[in-house]
């Protein structure tokens, strides 16, 4: 061999002897990365604590499942078992970071119905509408409010954030316009509902705080540029409306959207409730949940700011029915049939009427009729957000 | 059980490693079966009786068909009724609940008999029997020698590492492992590498792809573009690759962590060769059983064996006119690539004839994603242009936009040269590179778990089977 040779094939043994070495460093590094790892998990998770609701992500966390001889047979129970293990998996919130960041920097930017949109605004996709039930719905709206034809009825659908604040949704999202559903149904009630128009006051406000970034609902703000629409549609006497201002109830709100994708779970933003600026002019209430038969003196619950679902500040969330009286100058009685979307607007209605009956379809139990029939009601308002209106059941049922 | 979930993982496998390694030699092989009962009697007490009755009945085969007979025949007669009981025992639990008139209680819902239990098709059923199918016909040609030791029989066909997707290991291969395996750290590391990219294959790249293949169909919702069916179908097809593939890698890696070599099952299929070549490496040890128990059977090189092996290939995946039209349309691909015509047709050059046949293998995709013929047909229509909605549409491009990092790694991992490169940069270090490996496999790891843990699941398709 020459001695170029020989340095050629002892550089090649040289570097097949490095490799050899190599690969037995590296197996042996990620055999004891890979124990350690294995070992402290498997060590950690076992640490016992079973938790039932988790605040971060909004649900019920699966418990364990009880054995039964049918289960163990066919590995139901088995299956049972895993789900519930992996639920109480130990460090279950820092895994849930690790995974969304990792799909943000992905390119992802939608989890569990809800984009992640600028600004740290987290908007819902808008639902996709269930036609039948939509044209049932505006059926029975529309022949309720023949029935009572001295009483003028009213209805308004609010669209959600994703439509509204377009803008702020992510790069080439595509997201329903319910603006058109709402057109439609405009039209079919035309002749016998008073539509209220809050798509472009809202549209117009859009540069302002005017949705939650972390909650589907709008703010305050919001509802209150809607209540000066709605003000407007139904004729209210501005005269007994007290000028009013902001005041924030918290400032950590972080609300259902992030729990529900995992967004945004540092965010804190306030909740404003807007008081009269003269104290004097404030109005005295008499608030009754009927079905819980719970009496109080105030709209809001301040007892829902300690936990997470924080906008139920506004009337303690949902209830299927709850009886406002006022000591307002007036003969007036408004029934409001309503999703979550009003709680935030009725307080900007109480001035006007002597009585509101709030009625929320999923939860209550008798019809709309016998409501009407049983108070001198003088005024009806629909109020309901688009996603929900789109798919709700409820209100055919109340009226049926 | 599964690989990949909470409970194999962290509760599962730490107790049998330790368990194991502790044991002494002679008590291994107990452990690893003990191990092994449980990790199936987790999908059911129930299926682990089936799976207990079949290995049981060909342990006694075995016996019987290496004793003493008086002739020939009388030893071929006894090779033929026990494969004749493994084929009836597969067909029943495999097939029992589609045909009319089962016994079943799924199909007698409410009525006698079972305990109203849900029945699902025993998992590996197909592997495990095709495990004692081929130690049966090796006894019997003389090619390997009869277990005697049951515990030994019954390892090899139920270790739970080669179970839920292969690969299936001739008698005679394993056999050796049997009692001639040693294990060490550097085996460990080896086994902690595979289990990590085959976890990774799983949960971060086939899931994700299952995530995006459906919120693509939810947003299409019936009218799709032609970009639209492509990307959809690719999802697909991609999923079930590295899905395979994923499970292929976990079970080599727990092979090593317990001291075994398994041969190779599954080795970059689109990388290259053409259709009968994708095949090959898709499930090598199934194809080499085929070939090795079937085709040398029916008689090697007709289009008959070819045509009537695929379409046994189709049924097995369920009785559909769907996996027929699969079966025979691989059938006849496979058929033509073995004659003049496949010889002329790869002269084209090799870009192309690479192109040509991925589309080939993906228009077979379409017949698993559609339920039945005639929506392949028209999701095949839709794919070159004769849908409603045009080229692309808005939808798409957000999907493809808000995936991308998923189809970057997606067509990495479709390329073996991406993989020798990372292997020879980081074999050449020494310690350094070596920790640093360390550390990308640790965080790789707990990213796995991360989205096992808080992320959707997709069961894997041939779990069933």
């Amino acid at each position: 061999m020459g001695n170029r040779q020989r340095q050629k094939s002892g550089k090649q043994s040289q570097r097949r002897r490095e490799d050899k070495k190599g690969k037995i460093y590296r197996r042996r590094a990620v055999a004891a990365v890979f124990a350690v790892l294995l070992g402290t998990i498997s060590l950690i998770d076992l640490i016992p604590g079973e938790k039932g609701f988790s605040h971060r992500e909004d649900r019920e966390l699966t418990v364990k499942p009880k054995m039964s001889l049918k289960g163990v047979l066919d590995g139901g129970y088995m299956r049972e078992y895993d789900a519930y293990r992996t639920d109480q998996f130990t460090g279950r919130s820092l895994l849930r970071l690790m995974k969304t960041g990792t799909d943000l920097l992905a390119g992802r930017r939608r989890e569990g119905g809800v984009y992640k949109g600028r600004d740290d605004y987290l908007l819902e996709e808008i639902a996709a509408p269930d036609e039948e039930q939509i044209d049932k719905s505006v059926e029975l709206i529309g022949e309720f409010a023949g029935r009572y034809e001295k009483v003028p009825v009213y209805l308004m659908l609010v669209p959600g954030a994703a439509n509204v604040l377009d803008e702020k949704l992510p790069d080439s999202a595509v997201v329903r316009d319910e603006r058109q559903s709402f057109e439609s149904i405009r039209q079919t009630l035309e002749t016998s509902v008073r539509w209220v128009d809050v798509s472009t006051v809202l549209e117009k406000h859009m540069k302002e705080e005017i949705y939650y970034h972390t909650d589907r609902h709008w703010t305050s703000l919001g509802a209150y540029y809607a209540y000066q629409a709605l003000a407007e549609v139904m004729k209210l006497d501005m005269e007994k409306a007290p000028g009013l201002e902001p005041y924030a109830v918290t400032n950590s709100f972080n609300g259902m959207l992030s729990s529900a994708s995992g967004y945004n779970t540092g965010y804190a933003e306030p909740i404003f409730i807007y008081t009269p600026k003269n104290r004097d002019e404030e109005i005295s209430l008499a608030v009754e949940y009927v079905e819980e038969g719970v009496k109080t003196a105030t709209l809001y619950d301040r007892s829902k700011l300690i936990g997470k679902n924080e906008y139920e500040v506004f009337l303690g969330g949902s209830h299927g029915m709850v009886d406002i009286r006022t000591t307002a100058d007036t003969t007036d009685r408004l029934l409001i049939v309503k999703d979550s979307y009003a709680n935030c607007l009725i307080p900007f209605l109480t001035p006007f009427y002597r009585e509101l009956i709030v009625i929320e379809p999923g939860l209550y139990e008798g019809d709309l009729d016998t409501i009407m029939e049983e108070n001198k009601i003088s005024s009806v308002l629909f109020l309901y957000g688009g996603n929900t209106f789109v798919q709700d059941s409820g209100i055919s049922r109340c009226l049926e | 059980m599964i690989f990949d979930s909470i409970i194999f993982i962290f509760a599962f496998l730490p107790v049998v490693l330790i368990v194991y390694h502790i044991a002494p030699d002679w008590l291994k092989n107990g452990v690893l079966l003990l191990a092994s009962l449980i990790f199936y009697a987790w999908g059911g007490l129930i299926y682990l009786c089936f799976m207990l009755v079949s290995v049981i009945f060909n342990y006694v085969c075995g016996l019987w068909i290496a004793g003493k007979a008086k002739k020939r025949r009388d030893v071929r007669m006894r090779l033929a009724v026990c494969l004749i009981v493994n084929m009836v025992m597969l067909g029943m639990l495999k097939y029992g609940e589609s045909l009319p008139g089962s016994l079943y209680p799924a199909q007698n819902a409410g009525e006698t008999a079972g305990f109203g239990i849900e029945w699902l098709v025993p998992m590996g059923i197909t592997f495990y029997t095709f495990h004692s199918l081929s130690y049966i016909i090796d006894v019997y040609r003389g090619n390997a020698k009869v277990q005697k030791n049951p515990v030994d029989f019954a390892l090899y066909v139920t270790l739970f590492v080669k179970l839920p997707a292969g690969p299936v290991v001739r008698y005679s291969v394993f056999e050796r492992q049997l009692h001639d395996r040693k294990g060490s750290w550097v085996k460990f590391g080896e086994g902690a590498m595979f289990f990590v990219r085959g976890l990774v294959k799983k949960v971060i790249l086939a899931d994700n792809l299952g995530r995006l293949f459906e919120e693509l169909m939810a947003m299409e919702e019936g009218q799709m573009s032609v970009l639209g069916a492509w990307i959809g179908l690719a999802a697909f097809a991609f999923q079930i690759y590295f899905a395979f593939g994923g499970y292929s890698d976990m079970a080599a890696g727990l092979g090593w962590m317990f001291g075994f070599e398994l041969p190779k099952n599954f080795d970059y299929p689109y990388a290259g060769g053409g259709v009968a070549a994708f095949w090959r490496r898709w499930h090598i040890s199934l194809g080499a059983w085929v070939e090795e128990y079937v085709y040398r059977f029916l008689g090697r090189g007709s289009a008959f064996s070819i045509l009537f092996i695929w379409l046994l290939a189709g049924l097995w995946h369920g009785i559909s006119w769907n996996f027929v039209i699969w079966g025979i349309y691989f059938g006849i691909l496979t058929v033509i690539g073995m004659s003049m015509l496949g010889e002329s047709l790869r002269r084209i050059p090799g870009v192309l004839r690479h192109i040509f046949s991925v589309i080939l293998i993906f228009a077979g995709w379409v017949f698993f994603l559609c339920p039945t013929p005639k929506e392949a047909l028209e999701y095949l229509q839709v794919m070159l242009g004769a849908g409603i909605n045009g080229l692309s549409d808005p939808f798409v491009r957000y999907i493809l936009i808000t995936n991308l990092g998923l189809l970057i790694a997606v067509f990495l991992g479709l390329t073996p040269g991406m993989y020798r490169g990372f292997e020879k940069l980081f074999n050449r270090g020494g310690k350094g590179r070596a920790v640093v490996n360390g550390i990308i496999y640790g965080v790789l790891f707990l990213l796995c778990t991360a989205y096992l843990v808080t992320g959707v699941h997709y069961p894997f398709l041939y779990l069933r089977f």
